[in-house]
């Protein structure tokens, strides 16, 4: 059986917990709200402010979903997060421009934690005011070949088909490492 | 009367599948056992002692201080299974239960869950109430029992306390805490739990 561990970041409000519940089997409970109300307290309470969520693909393939905490004083989370992760996502609201840098920031944060496979989503482009994917690829500097994929993240189906696009990449990158296959 | 030593570990295991899943769950077990048992190798005392091995091993699958988190959850999800195993014990379902002020019934559920604890693992957990907090302490905790850390790990019980005062008060979030925890030398294991919801 393969556990796969995908991080699901992005700056705050981007959807990274509306986007795990959508495909989750089990309840998604974020307690970072409540962590916030007892800021001081942050320390002692941050194994707890994560989401989670999970899918099992099939009998041999179980997806397993963590999201971020969005706010900046929570940062401290994401490298312990990011350990063992076999790929990421970083979520970008297409409403918010005034968000593309930050987003841009914590991609090469996660980057640099592990070279893994990721994915951006590309998140509300169901709503007026999204910028169109191409602009937002360029404001967010992003290479070509990076997946670059438009998302709702209230919808089953969106949100599934950006993590099989990631799936392919990190199925990819498994193939590529395998002993005895050309690099 | 003592249950027998398979229906007292039926919570933990329940409350982990729920939320790793069975093939995660297996793969953990064969992991701890080897490859003919999908069940985890129990000491000859009680299964309650192994959810450390467990919890250990979720830390290596995941990384140590997610696997905190997960043991939390599991935690939560395991008080609706360990409420139906014991629950002529617990008796939190009784209409003079259910008829008491809220925190009359979160101050008596919380002994209960101790006595209970106590009859069937062995453990002396103990509940006091002091000023604005209540105090939840353990002797012998089955969670951190054989561990060794430099921080407080009984995350576990965390989440069975938090999700026993939220189910109680209507899913009311309360404010559960180690401060003293034997993995790390403390003479005891040692829980705040706030008496309002915080939300």
């Amino acid at each position: 059986m393969q556990t796969v561990k995908i991080v699901v970041t992005g700056p705050f409000n981007a959807g990274k917990t509306e986007f795990i519940r959508s495909v989750s089997e089990i309840d998604v409970v974020s307690t970072e709200r409540k962590i916030s109300l007892e800021e001081e307290k942050v320390k002692e309470t941050t194994t707890v402010a994560m989401d989670f969520g999970r899918i099992t693909v099939d009998e041999d393939l179980v997806l397993y979903l963590f999201g971020t905490p969005g706010q900046k004083r929570f940062d401290f989370m994401w490298e312990i997060l990011s350990e063992g992760m076999l790929g990421f996502i970083v979520m970008v609201d297409s409403t918010r421009s005034e968000t593309f840098r930050e987003a841009r920031s914590i991609l090469e944060t996660f980057h640099a934690y592990a070279p893994t496979p990721y994915v951006v989503a590309a998140n509300k482009q169901d709503r007026e005011g999204a910028w169109d994917i191409e602009d937002m690829r360029l404001a967010l500097r992003l290479d070509p070949t990076v997946k670059f994929l438009p998302c709702v993240a209230n919808s089953k189906e969106k949100v599934k088909s950006v993590l099989l696009e990631l799936l392919y990449s990190i199925l990819a990158e498994m193939d590529k490492n395998q002993p005895g296959k050309p690099g | 009367m003592r249950s027998n030593s398979h229906s007292t570990s039926n919570f933990v295991e329940k409350g982990i599948i729920e939320i790793l899943g069975e093939a995660q769950w297996k793969k953990i077990c064969l992991k701890l056992n080897g490859k003919n048992n999908n069940r985890p190798q129990l000491s000859s005392e009680k299964k309650y002692p192994e959810l450390g091995k467990l919890i250990d091993e979720i830390g290596e699958v995941f990384g140590e201080a997610v696997g905190f988190g997960i043991a939390q959850r599991a935690g939560s999800a395991s008080f609706k299974y360990f409420q139906t195993e014991f629950s002529q014990q617990l008796n939190f379902t009784s209409l003079e239960m259910l008829t008491k002020p809220l925190r009359s019934r979160l101050r008596e559920g919380l002994i209960s869950i101790a006595d209970c604890l106590n009859r069937e693992f062995g453990i002396r957990a103990s509940f006091e109430e002091i000023k604005d907090e209540w105090r939840w302490r353990v002797i012998g905790c089955s969670e951190c029992s054989r561990r060794e850390s430099e921080e407080k790990i009984c995350y576990f019980t965390v989440g069975l306390i938090q999700e026993f005062l939220s189910w109680s008060a209507g899913s009311k979030f309360f404010q559960v805490e180690e401060i003293a925890c034997s993995a790390r030398g403390d003479p005891q294991c040692e829980f705040t739990i706030g008496i309002t919801p915080v939300d």
